[in-house]
C-alpha cells in the first residue's frame, strides 16, 4: 500500500479529482469510468459510463446520494469479460458489495479499478434532491465535517437508516484498488489517497500521481471513533427491532403492508439471479390452486407468498448481506426490511465466523461444510 | 444394476461362483462379482447374511457407520439390501457347507439346511410373532445384555425378514403360528435337509468368531458381572442398544465412573493356543474409549496395553485423538488379574508396572476380544491347506488363491484383518476369480455355448405429454397394513381426486401375481402415472425398476408411499393417526406424481482402455489384472525400466524372493500384446471424465506426444523410503537404513559374519507432530526381517531393536516371537525421551533409558540400523495434471478411509500401492488387484448411465454463480466459460441434491424433486 495527498485550493475539490480522473482515463490505465455524475435536471446523481474525458465535467465522486447501488450496475458491465479495463467509482458498501459478487461469479474482478471514496453518509435521493433545490451543498456541507468525523446531516433532512448504523464508514486496498480519503483530512487543503503497491508504481511511472507516502494516522483515529459510535448505534437499532419483531406473528406484522413490488430484490446487490424463483413458473399458481389455499384455511392473503418472499430472499442473500439498505430506500411502503436483514445477517455471519466483503479469498458458507457444524451450528450431536 | 447391458468380455458362457460366508469379505466380493455378470450363490450359515456388521455401532477411524460406501457403485445403498436385491445373486441362510468336492470348473458343495421354523420367502417382517411369544431368553447378539423371545432376529436393525425360531426355547404355545399374517411359520419344520450346489469357482469368506469371553479365567468373566466383553461394550455403546448408547455396569445398572479395558484377551498368547495378533482390537477399543468419553465425560477410562497397533495411514492420529483431544488413558503393562470387591463390586486390577506390581480399582472392566479363525469342516477332503491357528494358508505373492486350484479365500479367514483390509482382500479375491473363470474358458476350449441374450424391452412410451391418468394401488400385505388402515375408505377419497382413473387395494403387489393385477389396470384405464402404497421404497426398488421397463414406463411415472415402516410401524395403537398420517402421504404422492417430470436416459459410452500411471509392482500386476479380463492397458512408466522399488527389495520376513515375483510380472506384461508399455514417459496433460479421458503423454524417445484415449484411470506411482539426518544418519558408514542393511544382507553376508553389537531404532522420523503423523506400517517388520536375518548369519551378534510400539500385526506376531526366543532384545523408547547417539572417531556410542531396569544403558554398536518409514512420491505436479487430491501426508487420497479405499471420489480413477499408502508387497498386490477389479466394473459397461434422480439446469435462470459447482461433492458441476452457464455431467452425477439445494433461483433442478413438486408436496402434508 502506498499513500500520497492530493493538494487542493479554495474550491478546487472537483476539479483536481476531474484532472485525476481524466490522466487515469488519458494514460490508458483504465479504458472507462464510471462515476456519479449529475442528472440532467441538476438536483441529482447517477452513476455514468465515461469514455470522453470532456464529460467527466459535472461529476462528484462524494456526492452523498445513492439512488441505485452501483454493484449491481458494475456486475452488468463485468458478468462477462469487457475487455477493457473499468474504473468504478463506489463508496464502501458498493465495493464490499462487489467482493461478494465476486464469489458468485457476477464481476470480473481483473476488468475493475476500483476506486472507493470514504463515505461520510447519503441521504435518500429525495431528501437529496430538496437540499439542493434549496440552495444547499449537502456534499460541500459534509466535507467540510470530515475532518472532526462529526459528519451530522443537514438539519432539515436526515441520513438514510442504513448509513445511520453503518459499520463500513471506509475502506483500504486489501479489496479495493484507490482510496480516496476524506476521514479526518482537511478537505478544504487536501485529499488522501492510498492505492496497491503496484497500481500506485503505474501511476507514479504514468505521472498519473506521485506517490510519497503521508501519514495516515489521524483518518485512522477519525474512522475507529466513528465505527465505534456507529457499532453502538447498530447494536441499539437492531437490539430495538429483534424486541419489537421477536416471533412469527411479529414478522406477519412487519411485512403486513408489502406489496410484492419486489422492489427490495431488484435493487439488492446481492440478489444477483438472473430471475427470481418468485417471479419465475414455479410460483405462477392456477386459480384452484389459491380457491384450495382458501379452502383449506378458510382465508388466504392476498397477493400470496409474500411472508415467503421475504423469508427465501433472506435465506438466499442473508449471509452476504453488506447492509447498503437499499431494500429500505426501495420501499414504496417504509417496511424496515433493512433491519430484518441486518438483524438475522449480523447472527448468522457471526455463526458461520463470515464477514462479509472482507476478502475475495474467503468463500461463501454455502459452499462449504464441515462435519462439525452440526454440532456447533446446530447443536446436533450427529446422531 | 440389473438390466444393464453386460459387454462381459472374457467369458462366452455363463459362470457360477459360490461364496462361503456373508459377512463383509462375502458380501464385497458377491457385489464385485455379480455386477459383473458372474452368478453368485452366497452361502450363509446363520439366519440372515451381515456378519459382525451389525454388531458395530460406528466404526473406526472415522467414526461413522459407512456400511453403504461398501457396494460397487458408490455411494450405494447398503450392500445387505443390494446383495438381496441383486439379479445375478442368490442368498441362502441358514446353510452350512458339508463337504465340498470337484475342481475348477465343476465343483460340488452340498449344504446343510437348517430350517428354523419361517419360511423366509412368506415372511413380510411385521413382527407380530415376536411379540406375541411368551418365551424370553438371553440375546446371543448382545451377550445376554438383552432379553429375546423363541421367535426372532438374529440382529435388531435388519433390513429384512430374518426372523428364526430357536427350538429348544420354544414352548410350540402355537401362537405365533396363529398370529402371523402370511402363514410363513411351521413349529415342526427344524427337519436339516441337505442340498447340493454347483459351482465353477469357489471363494472362502467364513470370517472369524470372537474368543470366548471367559477364555483367561483370571480376568473374572462370568463370575464377576461388571467383567463385560468387548462385545458387550459395543452392545452398550450402539444407539440401538439396551443402554442406548453408554455403558453402565452390569451388577446394578449404575453409570461407571472408571472404565478398565484389558487388551489382547485370546491374542498374542501362546498360552490359550493363539499366538497372532487379531490387528484390530487396539482400534475398536480406542473408538469405544473415545465414544464413552464423548458421552460421558466424567467417566476416566484407561487402557492396559502391550503394544499400541493401529498400522495405517489414519490410525496413528486417531490414537492422538484419543490421548489428547479425548484424555483416553493407555498403560503399556500386562494385567494378571482381575479381583471384585464382593460389597462394592468395583473390580482390581492388579498389574506389572515401571513400579513393579501396581494395582487399580474400576467400576467396568472390558475384555478386548480377539479373533478364532472359522471351522472349515471340509478342508482336510479338498486339500485346503490350513496353518496351525485355523486360518487359511495362501502364498505372499498370490493372497487371494489357496492351496486348491479353484478355491480362493479372503477376509479374516485368511489372517484377522479390519474392514477396509477386509474389502480390499475380497475385491481383489474377486478379481482372482473372473482372471480363473476366463482362463477355465481357454484352457477348456468349451466356448460353445454363446451368453443368454439380454431381454428386450418396449421403448419408453412418452406418457408425459398425455393427460395425467392416476391410478392408485394399496398394497393390502397378505392382510397386514388392512389390518390397520382403512384402505377402502382412503381409495374412495383418492378416487374423487382430480386425474384419478382408479385407485385399488391388491393383495401382496410386490409378488408378481400382484404386478400381473397392476399391469391390468394400467392397461384396462390406460394409466400414465402410477401411486403405490405399500412397505418401504427399498422393498420395492428393483422390481419396480424392473416392471417399469418391462411395460415401456419411465421409472418416474411411479411413486411409493410407504404405508407399512412410515405409518404402521411407529404408530401402532393409534389407528387415527395411522389413517391421518397414511391419507396425508398419499395425497402428497399424488401431488408428486402429478408434478413428476421423465428420467431422462443420459448414456456416455465408455472407451475401453485403462491408463495406468505408473510401472512399479503395483502398477504391473494392475495391468495384468486388467489384460486378463480383455481390457486394453496402457502402462506409462517415467523410468526407463519396469520394477520400480520391487527391484531394491531382495528377500521378504515370510521368506519370498521379491526377485521371482518380478521376474513373473515384467515378462508377462512385455508379452501381453494387450497391454501397451511407454517408457520414459511424461504425463503433460489429462482431461475429460469416467469412461472417457484423453491423456498426453510426452515420451523422451519422440518428438510428437501421443495421445490416449481411455476409460479409467489408475494411479501406482510409487512411494519411496524416506531420507532422515536424525541419529546421525549421513556421518558414519556404520548408520544406514534398514533398505541398506538388507542390501548388505542380500549381496555380501560375509562382510556381516563378524559383527557382534547391532542396534535397530524404529519408527524414525515417523509417528511425531510435525514430521509424517502416520505409522509407515512396514517398518517392524522389515526390522523383524532384517533382525532374523542378521541372526543366520552371525548367531553371537547382540541385536537390539529399540521401538515405540511394535506392530507385527496379524500373523506376523509369530516372526516377533521368533525373534525374541532367538534372544534379539526388543526395549520400548517413548517418543519423549528418544535414544541418543554420539560418535568418536569412527565409534558409535547409542544411550537409552531401559524401561524395565529403569535406568540409561548405553552401546557401542558396529551398526546402527535406522527404520526410516515410507513416504509418498512427490506427486504435487501429476496431482495438477489429473487434478487429483492428495492427503495431508502427500499419498493420493481416498474417497473413503474404510471402505473405498483405492477409489478417488468420482467413478473412473482409482489408485493403488505406495502411492496410496505405506503397503507390504503382499498388501500392495492386494489393493493392485483390488484397483483392478473397480476399474473393471467401469471398463465391463458398454456405456455409463445416469442416475434416476438427475439434475437439469434451466439456461433462462442460470446466473452461472457457481454455487453448484462447489456443492457438487463429485466434480458432476462445471460453469460453461463461454455461455457462463452451469453444465451437468449426468455420468458423474449421483443424484445427492447438493447443487439443487444451493442454487437460490432453482436454476438447477432435480428430477423428482424440483421446486414446484416439492411445493406442492409439502402444501398437501400442511392441509
Amino acid at each position: 500500500m502506498k499513500t500520497t495527498v492530493i493538494d487542493l485550493s479554495a474550491d478546487s475539490f472537483n476539479g483536481e479529482i476531474e484532472a485525476f480522473l481524466t490522466r487515469l482515463l488519458e494514460s490508458d490505465l483504465v479504458g472507462s469510468l464510471l462515476v456519479p455524475k449529475k442528472t440532467t435536471g441538476g438536483d441529482n446523481y447517477v452513476h455514468a459510463l465515461i469514455k470522453n474525458p470532456a464529460l467527466l465535467a459535472d461529476t462528484d465522486i462524494g456526492a452523498p446520494v445513492m439512488p441505485v447501488q452501483a454493484a449491481r450496475i458494475i456486475s452488468n458491465l463485468t458478468f462477462r469479460d469487457p475487455g477493457e479495463k473499468i474504473g468504478v467509482v463506489v463508496k464502501p458498501c458498493e465495493a464490499r458489495a462487489l467482493v461478494e459478487l465476486a464469489k458468485f461469479k457476477q464481476i470480473t474482478r481483473e476488468a475493475l479499478v476500483i476506486i472507493v471514496v470514504d463515505c461520510l453518509g447519503t441521504y435518500e435521493p429525495k431528501a437529496f434532491s430538496a437540499l439542493v433545490k434549496s440552495g444547499k451543498s449537502p456534499a460541500l456541507d459534509l466535507r467540510k465535517q470530515a475532518v472532526t468525523g462529526a459528519c451530522n446531516a443537514d438539519d432539515s433532512a436526515a441520513f438514510r437508516s442504513a448509513c445511520e448504523i453503518c459499520e463500513y464508514p471506509a475502506l483500504d486496498t486489501s479489496v479495493v484498488d484507490i482510496v480516496v480519503g476524506l476521514w479526518g483530512v482537511d478537505t478544504e487543503k487536501q485529499l488522501y489517497i492510498e492505492a496497491n503497491d503496484e497500481l500506485a508504481d503505474v501511476m507514479n511511472e504514468k505521472n498519473i500521481l506521485e506517490f510519497n507516502g503521508q501519514d495516515n494516522s489521524k483518518r485512522q483515529e477519525i474512522i475507529a471513533s466513528v465505527k465505534a459510535e456507529r457499532s453502538n448505534s447498530c447494536t441499539q437499532v437492531l437490539g430495538d427491532f429483534s424486541s419489537k419483531v421477536n416471533s412469527i406473528k411479529g414478522i406477519q406484522e412487519l411485512l403486513s403492508t408489502c406489496m410484492r413490488c419486489h422492489n427490495c430484490m431488484i435493487n439488492c446487490p446481492i440478489c444477483y439471479c438472473r430471475e427470481c424463483v418468485f417471479r419465475s413458473p414455479t410460483f405462477e399458481h392456477t386459480p384452484d390452486q389459491y380457491l384450495s389455499w382458501a379452502n383449506d384455511k378458510g382465508a388466504i392473503r392476498m397477493p400470496a407468498n409474500t411472508v415467503m418472499f421475504h423469508l427465501t430472499r433472506l435465506n438466499h442473500m442473508v449471509i452476504s448481506c453488506i447492509g447498503c439498505g437499499m431494500c429500505d430506500t426501495a420501499c414504496p411502503n417504509d417496511i424496515s426490511v433493512m433491519s430484518l436483514f441486518r438483524t438475522v445477517g449480523n447472527n448468522a455471519q457471526k455463526m458461520m465466523e463470515y464477514e462479509p466483503g472482507r476478502s475475495y479469498d474467503e468463500p461463501a458458507p454455502a459452499t462449504t461444510f464441515q462435519d462439525t457444524e452440526l454440532v456447533t451450528e446446530a447443536g446436533m450431536s450427529g446422531h | 444394476m440389473p438390466f444393464e447391458n453386460k459387454d462381459n468380455k472374457i467369458m462366452t458362457k455363463e459362470k457360477k461362483v459360490a461364496v462361503i460366508g456373508g459377512g463383509f469379505a462375502g458380501m464385497t466380493a458377491a457385489l464385485q462379482l455379480a455386477e459383473q455378470g458372474i452368478k453368485v450363490t452366497l452361502v450363509e450359515k446363520e439366519a440372515a447374511i451381515g456378519g459382525f456388521f451389525p454388531l458395530l455401532d460406528n466404526t473406526f477411524p472415522t467414526n461413522s457407520c459407512g456400511v453403504c460406501f461398501l457396494s460397487p457403485k458408490q455411494p450405494a445403498y447398503c450392500p445387505f439390501v443390494e446383495c438381496r436385491l441383486h439379479e445375478n445373486l442368490e442368498i441362502k441362510v441358514n446353510s452350512t457347507p458339508l463337504s465340498l468336492s470337484g475342481e475348477p470348473g465343476d465343483f460340488r458343495m452340498t449344504l446343510a439346511v437348517t430350517p428354523n421354523g419361517v419360511d423366509q420367502d412368506k415372511c413380510i417382517d411385521c413382527g407380530k410373532c415376536s411379540a406375541v411369544c411368551p418365551v424370553n431368553v438371553a440375546y446371543e447378539f448382545s451377550e445376554g445384555l438383552e432379553e429375546r423371545s423363541a421367535i426372532y432376529k438374529l440382529y435388531p436393525k435388519m433390513v429384512n425378514a430374518g426372523y428364526r425360531i430357536d427350538s429348544e426355547n420354544c414352548t410350540k404355545c402355537g401362537a405365533c403360528v396363529e398370529i402371523c399374517p402370511t402363514k410363513a411359520i411351521d413349529l415342526d419344520a427344524f427337519a436339516v435337509t441337505e442340498e447340493e450346489i454347483t459351482a465353477d469357482a469357489v471363494l472362502l469368506t467364513p470370517g472369524f468368531s470372537l474368543v470366548d469371553s471367559g477364555l483367561k479365567g483370571e480376568y473374572g468373566f462370568g463370575r464377576y458381572k461388571n467383567v463385560v466383553s468387548s462385545r458387550q461394550l459395543e452392545r452398550m455403546i450402539s444407539f440401538s442398544g439396551p443402554s442406548l448408547g453408554k455403558p453402565v455396569s452390569p451388577a446394578d445398572g449404575s453409570a461407571p465412573k472408571r472404565i478398565a479395558f484389558i487388551q489382547c484377551v485370546g491374542s498374542r498368547d501362546n498360552s490359550c493356543g493363539r499366538g497372532y495378533c487379531s490387528s484390530v482390537c487396539c482400534m475398536y477399543a480406542t473408538k469405544q474409549a473415545m465414544f464413552i468419553r464423548e458421552r460421558c465425560p466424567e467417566t476416566e477410562v484407561v487402557v492396559y496395553y502391550m503394544d499400541l497397533r493401529g498400522m495405517g495411514k489414519g490410525y496413528e492420529k486417531y490414537f492422538n485423538q484419543a490421548k489428547n483431544e479425548h484424555a483416553v488413558e493407555y498403560r503399556r503393562s500386562m494385567v494378571s488379574t482381575v479381583k471384585e470387591d464382593p460389597k462394592t463390586k468395583k473390580l482390581n486390577l492388579v498389574y506389572d508396572s515401571d513400579a513393579g506390581f501396581s494395582q487399580d480399582t474400576v467400576d467396568l472392566v472390558v475384555l478386548s476380544l480377539g479373533f478364532d479363525a472359522p471351522k472349515i469342516d471340509f478342508a482336510a477332503d479338498i486339500g485346503l491347506e490350513l496353518d496351525e491357528y485355523g486360518f487359511c494358508r495362501t502364498a505372499e505373492f498370490a493372497p487371494t488363491l489357496t492351496s486348491k486350484p479353484g478355491l480362493f479365500a479372503a477376509g479374516a479367514f485368511n489372517g484377522p484383518k479390519d474392514i477396509p483390509e477386509t474389502v480390499l482382500e475380497a475385491t481383489a479375491a474377486a478379481d482372482s476369480v473372473i482372471i480363473s473363470l476366463g482362463a477355465l474358458e481357454t484352457d477348456s476350449n468349451n466356448a460353445t455355448d454363446a451368453l443368454p441374450v439380454e431381454p428386450t424391452h418396449p421403448e419408453e412410451g412418452d406418457v408425459w405429454i398425455e393427460e395425467p391418468k392416476i391410478g392408485i394401488f394399496l398394497c393390502s400385505c397378505a392382510g397386514t397394513i388392512a389390518a390397520d388402515i382403512d384402505l377402502d375408505t382412503l381409495c374412495a377419497e383418492l378416487k374423487k381426486r382430480s386425474y384419478v382413473a382408479c385407485a385399488e387395494v391388491v393383495d401382496n403387489i410386490c409378488t408378481p401375481e400382484g404386478l400381473l393385477g397392476l399391469r391390468h389396470f394400467i392397461g384396462e384405464h390406460e394409466l400414465n402415472r402410477i401411486i403405490i402404497g405399500a412397505c418401504s421404497v427399498r422393498e420395492m426398488e428393483r422390481s419396480l425398476d424392473a416392471f417399469a421397463e418391462k411395460i415401456g414406463f419411465n421409472r418416474n411415472a411411479f411413486v411409493v408411499t410407504n404405508l407399512r415402516e412410515q405409518c404402521l410401524f411407529p404408530h401402532a395403537g393409534e389407528p387415527e393417526v395411522i389413517n391421518g398420517k397414511a391419507k396425508a402421504l398419499l395425497n402428497a404422492s399424488y401431488a408428486q406424481v402429478f408434478n413428476n417430470l421423465p428420467a431422462p436416459a443420459v448414456t456416455v459410452s465408455v472407451t475401453d482402455r485403462a491408463l495406468v500411471v505408473g510401472g512399479g509392482v503395483a502398477g504391473l500386476k494392475a495391468a495384468l489384472s486388467l489384460s486378463a479380463r480383455g481390457c486394453q492397458v496402457t502402462l506409462v512408466e517415467k523410468d526407463e525400466c519396469l520394477g520400480g522399488r520391487l527391484r531394491l527389495a531382495h528377500y521378504t520376513l515370510e521368506g519370498s524372493k521379491p526377485s521371482e515375483l518380478l521376474n513373473s510380472l515384467i515378462p508377462a506384461v512385455e508379452a501381453d500384446n494387450q497391454i501397451e508399455v511407454l517408457l520414459k514417459a511424461e504425463i503433460t496433460e489429462h482431461l475429460g471424465r469416467v469412461g472417457r479421458y484423453t491423456t498426453t503423454v510426452k515420451l523422451a524417445d519422440e518428438d510428437d506426444s501421443r495421445s490416449i484415449e481411455h476409460g479409467v484411470l489408475l494411479m501406482a506411482t510409487g512411494g519411496q523410503e524416506a531420507e532422515t539426518s536424525e541419529y546421525l544418519k549421513g556421518q558414519s558408514e556404520k548408520i544406514l537404513t534398514q533398505s541398506e542393511l538388507e542390501k548388505q544382507l542380500a549381496t555380501t553376508p560375509e562382510q556381516l559374519h563378524d559383527l557382534s553389537e547391532v542396534v535397530m531404532i524404529q519408527c524414525v522420523g515417523s509417528r511425531e507432530d510435525g514430521k509424517r503423523e502416520y505409522c509407515s506400517r512396514v517398518c517392524c517388520t522389515h526390522a523383524l526381517k532384517n533382525a532374523l536375518r542378521l541372526k543366520e548369519i552371525a548367531p553371537e551378534c547382540k541385536i537390539t531393536v529399540l521401538y515405540r510400539d511394535l506392530r507385527s500385526y496379524g500373523l506376523f506376531e509369530d516372526y516377533y516371537r521368533k525373534a525374541r526366543d532367538l534372544g534379539i532384545l526388543f526395549s520400548p523408547y517413548e517418543v519423549e525421551r528418544k535414544p541418543e547417539v554420539t560418535a568418536s572417531g569412527s565409534d558409535l556410542s547409542l544411550s537409552y533409558y531401559d524401561q524395565i531396569l529403569k535406568q540409561d544403558v548405553t552401546l557401542s554398536p558396529e551398526l546402527l540400523v535406522l527404520s526410516v518409514g515410507v513416504e509418498p512420491g512427490d506427486f504435487s505436479e501429476l496431482a495438477k495434471t489429473f487434478s487429483l487430491p492428495l492427503d495431508e501426508y502427500g499419498f493420493f487420497a481416498e474417497s473413503n478411509s474404510k471402505a473405498a479405499l483405492v477409489d478417488f471420489v468420482g467413478e473412473g480413477r482409482y489408485h493403488c500401492g505406495l502411492a496410496s499408502a505405506p503397503l507390504h508387497i503382499k498388501e500392495t498386490l492386494i489393493r493392485a488387484q483390488a484397483a483392478a477389479s473397480r476399474a473393471a466394473t467401469v471398463l465391463s459397461r458398454k456405456e455409463i448411465k445416469s442416475t434416476k434422480n438427475m439434475v437439469i439446469v434451466s439456461t433462462r435462470l442460470c446466473s452461472g454463480c457457481g454455487l453448484c459447482v462447489d456443492a457438487c461433492p463429485y466434480d458432476a458441476r462445471e460453469i460453461n466459460l463461454a455461455t457462463k452457464i452451469a453444465e451437468v455431467h449426468s455420468e458423474l452425477c449421483h443424484g445427492c441434491g447438493s447443487c439443487a439445494a444451493v442454487c437460490p433461483n432453482g436454476a438447477t433442478q432435480q428430477i423428482g424433486f424440483d421446486k414446484g413438486q416439492m411445493m406442492a408436496v409439502t402444501n398437501e402434508l400442511m392441509r
